[in-house]
């Protein structure tokens, strides 16, 4: 359900468990076989369901047999790790052995049979043994009895902690600071120009205490341009290959090509990796986080692009269901308390909702407003799949819209002030034989002593695409003069983003790799 | 009596989500350090849930949902040929095609 309809499903009791010793990690495997009891009894009624289907009255009014079967799991590594019963240093969804976590290739998905097999055969034998792939000795998880369940495939990567956190700050940032020195990599990042759009890190990032996942956003954006030239260009394909991997990756849709390019772009990483080992930087690349790559085309192209499974969704939620419903009570039988919070909650949706729907019945309008344009320029709605003819994979061909401000900020600039402050000095050469083209009937050619309205930026529709986003994406171009301190007040420098106008079409489609710029 | 009661009160008169009404279980964890009498000491504590087969009841006859469902696996393709194929929902992936068709096959209604 693209939707993110989310049901809180129970909370799972947290308890030190000082019936336990400490010995022999007792009290932590008390802890995990807590868990899976409690889960296979929270999810025991998708055993039957699972297996003979349940009839039910769908949204859209047909009654439908209904096989709830467990599809994903979305997690961390260390909760992957607790669901799918290994140790941390291994592997959740395969069975590499975890000192050659730092290779491409070996790591095979675990299967069901065989785990539950493994841990029936150490469960009879006298439980001396450690059990083989890093399992851990819970007899019972809770998906052994969920039909057509394969829990290992279910375990979906996770693109915040694995890439954004992991690969990218922890390893990638690191081992390029060690290549590169702190004070140069910040000073690249000072010396960046100011660009609308991207976050320019003005005192560099060596300082940053706190990175969201806003920031190494930020950051890989710019990267691969910051460090070329600073470092060698083995190194800095490494770099790229990385970067790219972490952007393929976050693609909402995906076909055979994308997949590939990811699956290379890891690949590339893995062929050129050992620079950091002959830099000194790296002895070893057995991490898991790094190894959790191996495993995203698959997924991918098993259960669908990965902004389904974003594990943020779940960090929100945590506030909205847990910390929210914790405060609203008296913090005694807090629990107890929190459930009738959500069951009203959810009691006063349905009532708005329903309301919604009755308003919504008085005014004939109940038909989908009509975006698409007979010359494909506007964004379709995703959910409109009732249309023969899918609009999400028309490539746009007009002109692309743009917005300029109401009110023009700059009324009756003279010339000469274009010159000075903006530098325009061709303006009105530029301008006469624009007329002359493209205006043959107008009665003049502008004059030196003529003024002009100048707005400060423009707002450029991009063309709608499919693989990065369903909603509207905006560029800024901004021409702003650089205004003069007056006493307290500070002046400001002038921002002029340049733009690069295709004038040939012709010469630009057919433009080869070593001109890029042909005909623009 | 404050406002603040009879409000509750109202809201409690709302309709409600039958199947998901709240369960708390209540554990009796054994451990295996032994107390003053020679038992293993225990713990109670409390497994809260809902039944999740009615909270996909809930959710999947949910009409605010109705134009955002999709019941049943497809494939997507980019070209008429379909050459070229497109993943991105999970009900265009392969997973969920190769789930159906299982079901499908010992499905007797």
């Amino acid at each position: 359900m693209s939707a993110r309809a989310t049901v809180l499903l129970g909370y799972i009791p947290v308890s030190k468990l000082e019936c336990f010793s400490t010995a022999h990690d007792a009290r932590q495997l008390a802890g995990y076989r807590l868990y899976h009891y409690c889960m296979s009894k929270i999810l025991e009624p998708l055993v039957e369901a699972g297996r003979s289907g349940v009839e039910m009255l769908c949204a859209d009014g047909s009654v439908r047999c209904v096989f709830p079967i467990l599809a994903a799991y979305i997690a961390d590594h260390p909760e992957q790790c607790l669901v799918v019963n290994c140790q941390e240093n291994h592997c959740p969804r395969g069975k590499i052995d975890p000192n050659k976590r730092g290779e491409l290739d070996g790591c095979l998905l675990r299967s069901q049979k065989e785990t539950l097999r493994q841990l029936n055969a150490h469960k009879s034998s006298d439980g001396n043994d450690p059990l083989p792939t890093g399992l851990r000795p819970v007899y019972e998880p809770f998906w052994a009895r969920l039909p057509l369940c394969d829990i290992f495939s279910c375990i979906t990567p996770d693109i915040l902690h694995q890439l954004h956190k992991g690969v990218f700050k922890d390893h990638l940032v690191n081992w390029i600071t060690a290549v590169v020195g702190k004070d140069e990599l910040d000073r690249r990042f000072k010396a960046m120009a100011n660009v609308p759009g991207l976050r320019h890190f003005k005192k560099g990032i060596s300082h940053v205490q706190q990175w969201t996942g806003r920031e190494h956003k930020e950051m890989q954006k710019v990267f691969v341009v910051l460090v070329a030239g600073a470092v060698s260009s083995t190194v800095l394909s490494v770099v790229q290959a990385l970067i790219d991997f972490i952007y393929y990756a976050q693609l909402h849709l995906h076909t055979q090509k994308t997949i590939n390019a990811l699956k290379d772009s890891l690949a590339t990483f893995h062929r050129h990796k050992e620079v950091f080992r002959d830099l000194k930087i790296r002895e070893h690349f057995n991490i898991s986080k790094i190894h959790s790559m191996v495993h995203y085309a698959e997924a991918i192209s098993e259960r669908g692009a990965l902004d389904g499974y974003n594990t943020e969704l779940s960090e929100r939620l945590h506030i909205d269901f847990a910390k929210e419903g914790y405060r609203a009570g008296n913090q005694r039988d807090y629990i107890a308390q929190m459930t009738v919070w959500l069951e009203r909650r959810e009691a006063i949706k349905d009532r708005k909702e329903y309301f919604r729907w009755l308003s919504s019945l008085g005014s004939s309008n109940t038909a989908k407003p009509v975006k698409a344009s007979a010359d494909g320029a506007s964004n379709a709605d995703d959910s409109d799949d009732d249309s023969d003819e899918d609009i999400r994979f028309t490539p746009s061909t007009t002109p692309r819209l743009y917005h300029i401000a109401k009110n023009c900020p700059f009324r009756r600039v003279p010339l000469h002030q274009l010159h000075n402050g903006h530098g325009a000095s061709e303006l009105l050469g530029a301008l006469c034989t624009f007329v002359k083209t493209h205006l043959p009937s107008a009665p003049a050619l502008p004059r030196p002593n003529y003024s002009y309205s100048v707005y400060k930026q423009l707002k450029i529709e991009l063309p709608w695409s499919p693989f990065i986003s369903s909603e509207e994406r905006v560029e800024k171009v901004r021409a702003i003069a650089p205004v003069h301190g007056q006493g307290r007040r500070q002046g400001s420098p002038g921002y002029f983003d340049p733009i690069l106008v295709i004038e040939d079409m012709d010469a630009f489609k057919s433009r080869s790799p070593t001109a890029p710029l042909a005909g623009a | 009596m404050t406002s603040k009661y009879t409000f509750f009160k109202l809201i409690d008169q709302l309709p409600r989500r039958d199947g998901m009404k709240w369960t708390c279980e209540l554990i009796n964890v054994e451990g295996n350090i032994l107390g003053e009498g020679g038992q293993p000491l225990t713990e109670v504590v409390e497994l809260w849930s809902r039944n999740p087969v009615e909270c996909v009841r809930e959710l999947i006859g949910n009409p605010a949902f109705r134009d955002m469902m999709a019941y049943a696996p497809e494939r997507v393709y980019l070209d008429e040929e379909g050459k070229e194929r497109v993943i991105d929902e999970m009900w265009t992936a392969d997973w969920w095609w190769r789930t159906q068709v299982r079901i499908m096959m010992f499905y007797v209604p």
